[in-house]
């Protein structure tokens, strides 16, 4: 029992809300775009871009908020490319396929052009303060749990509540409608395009700040690939919460606990150190599958049939709009 | 009175398929006026309130509201002059209540956050307001589809509109909602608000209309008043020539049993339809039975078992003798077949795919197109340019998609493959659907040439008028059981309207 309790003790627990962090600020950035009606693959990209960018400004000098500002920034740029693809009509799944692949290499160019032919970009740079909250830093446990992170972590948390509460407002309450029912919300007079264009670059922006978290952030260094598979973790965390900004934390917070329980079990057992790193996508794996098992459900709850029979409960269209 | 609205010279030519829709269009409505515009399929009338509402720009001409040119650029500009319309295709959002729905783009506010309980009131007042009863509470995607038109028009009506465009409102309804939907405009109109009424069902359009315009091929080619106008004079004038409204049929005597159920059950599987329970039937060579009955009380059930597109629990289905029972479409179509579904735009075509692969869809396999797995083309378009031509399908040619063919002309493909061969038994599964006079008049030719010959035909349809008019017997479906047969003179629409409702037929006939 005791072994078992400082198993999860409370630094495997702080280390776990930090873990979730960048995966939260994916999740909300895929959340957003889900909630626009556009599939964001690219967070993974984003973060990639948020992390080298978010480096590069507090290496040439800048402070931590201009390094963050920076990556937030560039990832909306990221975001506007993808909001232009889109307003072209190009297919933004295989556009974020392109988006993912280019930021991976192309940080890495830039890093050997830049820095030399090292695999470790590490610049003589200080990284972002951690925050110690009077009084309820000094709470034993909770004040482990709550205080002792850098601002990003608040932010985050701040951020997907803030999410929440914007569907109360108008703006919030058109995008809704645009992920649900494009023509209803055009035919209301919403300018669909604008929001999704915004949509995308606001998501953009976001996740970069996730990547910005793991470089400014924490480690204040880069490697190729450095993200890992974050932004896909964060667009699987957003698909677990069915993109419902009150469930986005819960679902990141199963993804960070499960990344700290590895690193836990690595220290703290002998299991090989390939089956460990499996947790977190085993995870994801097994959220996936919940997911598609609930959307199935959900569709024959909805009365819709398997079959595109029921499309035709509604008469067909007897002008086409051309042919009109 | 001096007009509301008032349209000038209005063109609008299609360069992506190259159709003129609207060829020079002049027409004026006044406050209070019912205005139906009626035209075949593909005559313009959607196109044109579309240049009113904003979707496309106009090519040539001008628009006036009380007077003024007014230039409409988009929804939002219509909705700001007044016009108000209700799509053939609803745009609503299925998770949002009614109140959320019709206040859409326009929200109460209550301290910067929308406030949900004054929509709902703002809702119930302009419902009882305007005459559209409604819970402005209900989840959307929980209303029948009656009710989500009404909350269309509730939208259509939630600013200060005064025009409101109905485009084909009646096609989704059922007759008794559909009287009083007729009901609820002419009221609307009483109170002032002009109406342009879109539909091709003339009867209504009489029932409905003050004034009634005409439209063929993007031309507008009359005005009626409503006592001037008959179904055969407004018939004569969208298609421009004579009609048959009825269809005479020449006596078949029916052959041998070519469709026999025998018990057959099966459980329900979606919420959609009602499942099968103890289905009893036989159609013989030579006759039609129609399937009267609301829809979702089992007729895509029914439909799907004997084309062997669902499972059944018990009973046997024999087609020319062939059980096809928990078979596979294939092997029924093999046994004699022909199935026109009743969707034709995702299951009875594909319409990203070209003339000739559709009308071979059912085929290919067959000797006639296909040599060792090697497909004939020159017989596939000698059949493909034979189908456009006996078939007459407008706008056609074998090697383009068929995706902007207009309804009318999809149906003539489907059911141009469908009665090649001649099929023993044919399922009709709605195959006049969302046609005009046109159309619906080639469809029923069809289907009788092929009676005459001796096909054994199952005619599923919601249109009553069609059952009583075509059928030799007519069973009524109501919770996946059936109700009959009765024979041709033994049926009225009020006692299969009767059975449609639920009651038992002992009761009817006393």
């Amino acid at each position: 029992m005791d072994a078992i309790l400082n198993f999860f003790s409370s630094e495997m627990l702080h280390s776990g809300i930090r873990l979730t962090t960048p995966i939260l600020l994916g999740a909300i950035a895929s959340a957003l775009s889900s909630r626009a009606g556009v599939l964001n693959l690219a967070i993974e990209a984003k973060m990639l871009v948020g992390a080298f960018v978010g480096l590069l400004a507090l290496d040439a000098g800048g402070s931590t908020f201009t390094a963050i500002l920076a990556a937030f920034l560039a990832g909306a740029i990221t975001g506007g490319l993808m909001a232009g693809a889109h307003r072209l009509g190009v297919d933004l799944i295989v556009f974020a396929i392109g988006l993912n692949m280019l930021a991976l290499e192309l940080s890495v160019y830039l890093m050997r052009v830049l820095f030399g032919g090292t695999g470790v970009w590490t610049p003589e740079v200080d990284t972002l303060d951690d925050i110690h909250i009077p009084f309820i830093e000094s709470i034993p446990f909770l004040g482990d749990l709550l205080s002792g992170y850098n601002v990003l972590v608040y932010l985050a948390f701040a951020a997907a509540i803030a999410f929440t509460l914007f569907f109360r407002y108008r703006p919030g309450r058109h995008l809704l409608a645009i992920g649900e029912a494009p023509g209803a919300a055009a035919a209301a007079g919403i300018a669909v395009p604008r929001y999704q264009a915004t949509s995308l670059i606001v998501a953009g922006g976001v996740a970069a700040v996730g990547g910005a978290f793991l470089t400014v952030g924490e480690l204040g260094l880069f490697t190729r690939g450095m993200t890992d598979g974050a932004g896909w973790i964060a667009v699987t965390a957003a698909l677990l919460a069915m993109n419902r900004p009150g469930f986005l934390i819960p679902a990141s917070l199963l993804f960070g606990f499960s990344d700290a329980f590895a690193i836990r079990l690595q220290s703290t057992t002998d299991l090989p150190q390939v089956v460990v790193q499996l947790l977190p996508f085993l995870a994801t794996l097994v959220v996936l599958g919940i997911v598609g098992y609930r959307a199935t459900r959900a569709a024959a709850l909805l009365g819709m049939p398997k079959r595109p029979r029921g499309a035709a409960k509604r008469p067909q269209p007897a002008t086409s709009t051309a042919g009109s | 009175m001096a007009e509301l609205l008032k349209l000038q010279g209005l063109r609008k030519y299609f360069a992506s398929s190259g159709v003129l829709a609207v060829a020079d269009v002049s027409l004026e409505i006044e406050a209070g006026e019912v205005l139906a515009l009626v035209g075949e399929n593909g005559t313009g009338k959607t196109t044109l309130m579309n240049l009113l509402f904003g979707a496309f720009p106009l090519d040539a001409g001008r628009i006036l509201i009380d007077g003024n040119e007014v230039t409409i650029r988009s929804a939002q500009d219509a909705i700001d002059h007044g016009i108000g319309m209700v799509q053939q295709h609803f745009a609503l959002v299925p998770s949002f209540t009614v109140a959320q729905n019709v206040m859409l783009g326009r929200e109460p506010l209550r301290a910067g956050a929308v406030d949900d309980r004054e929509a709902e009131r703002l809702v119930s007042e302009l419902a009882e307001r305007t005459g559209f009863p409604i819970d402005p509470g209900q989840l959307v995607a929980s209303l029948p589809v009656g009710l989500q038109q009404r909350v269309e028009i509730l939208k259509a009506l939630a600013g200060d509109t005064r025009l409101l465009i109905l485009d084909e409102p009646t096609a989704v309804l059922t007759p008794a909602e559909a009287d009083d939907l007729i009901g609820a405009v002419r009221q609307l109109a009483a109170q002032g608000t002009a109406v342009v009424f879109i539909s091709h069902k003339l009867p209504e359009v009489l029932a409905v209309a003050d004034r009634i315009v005409v439209m063929r091929r993007g031309h507008v080619v009359g005005t009626l008043g409503v006592g001037e106008a008959s179904p055969a004079t407004i018939a004569h004038m969208m298609v421009g020539r004579d009609v048959l409204l009825q269809a005479d049929i020449e006596h078949v005597q029916p052959g041998a049993p070519a469709l026999e159920l025998d018990h057959v059950s099966a459980p329900q599987l979606s919420a959609g339809d009602s499942g099968l329970r103890d289905v009893s039937l036989t159609i013989r060579e030579g006759e039609i039975i129609g399937v009267a009955g609301v829809s979702g009380n089992g007729q895509g059930d029914l439909v799907d078992a004997i084309a062997a597109l669902r499972k059944v629990e018990h009973g046997r289905i024999r087609i020319a003798g062939t059980e096809v029972a928990n078979t596979n479409a294939r092997y029924a179509r093999d046994a004699g077949l022909a199935h026109i579904a009743e969707d034709r735009m995702h299951v009875g075509l594909n319409r990203e795919a070209t003339l000739e692969e559709n009308a071979i869809a059912t085929a290919y396999r067959t000797r006639r197109f296909n040599l060792a797995g090697i497909l004939r083309t020159r017989a596939v378009q000698a059949f493909a340019r034979k189908l456009i031509a006996d078939y007459v399908v407008r706008g056609a040619s074998p090697r383009r998609t068929i995706g902007n063919l207009s309804g009318g002309n999809l149906q003539k493909i489907v059911i141009g493959r469908e009665l090649e061969g001649e099929p023993a038994v044919i399922i009709a599964n709605q195959p006049t659907r969302g046609l005009d006079v046109g159309s619906i008049e080639f469809v029923h030719r069809a289907l009788l040439d092929a009676r005459a010959r001796g096909a054994a035909i199952l005619l599923v349809s919601a249109e009553l008028e069609e059952i009583v008019t075509l059928s030799d017997r007519v069973v009524v479906m109501y919770d996946g059981t059936l109700a009959g047969p009765f024979e041709r003179g033994e049926f009225g629409t009020a006692e299969i309207g009767a059975l449609m409702a639920g009651h038992d037929a002992a009761a009817v006939n006393a």
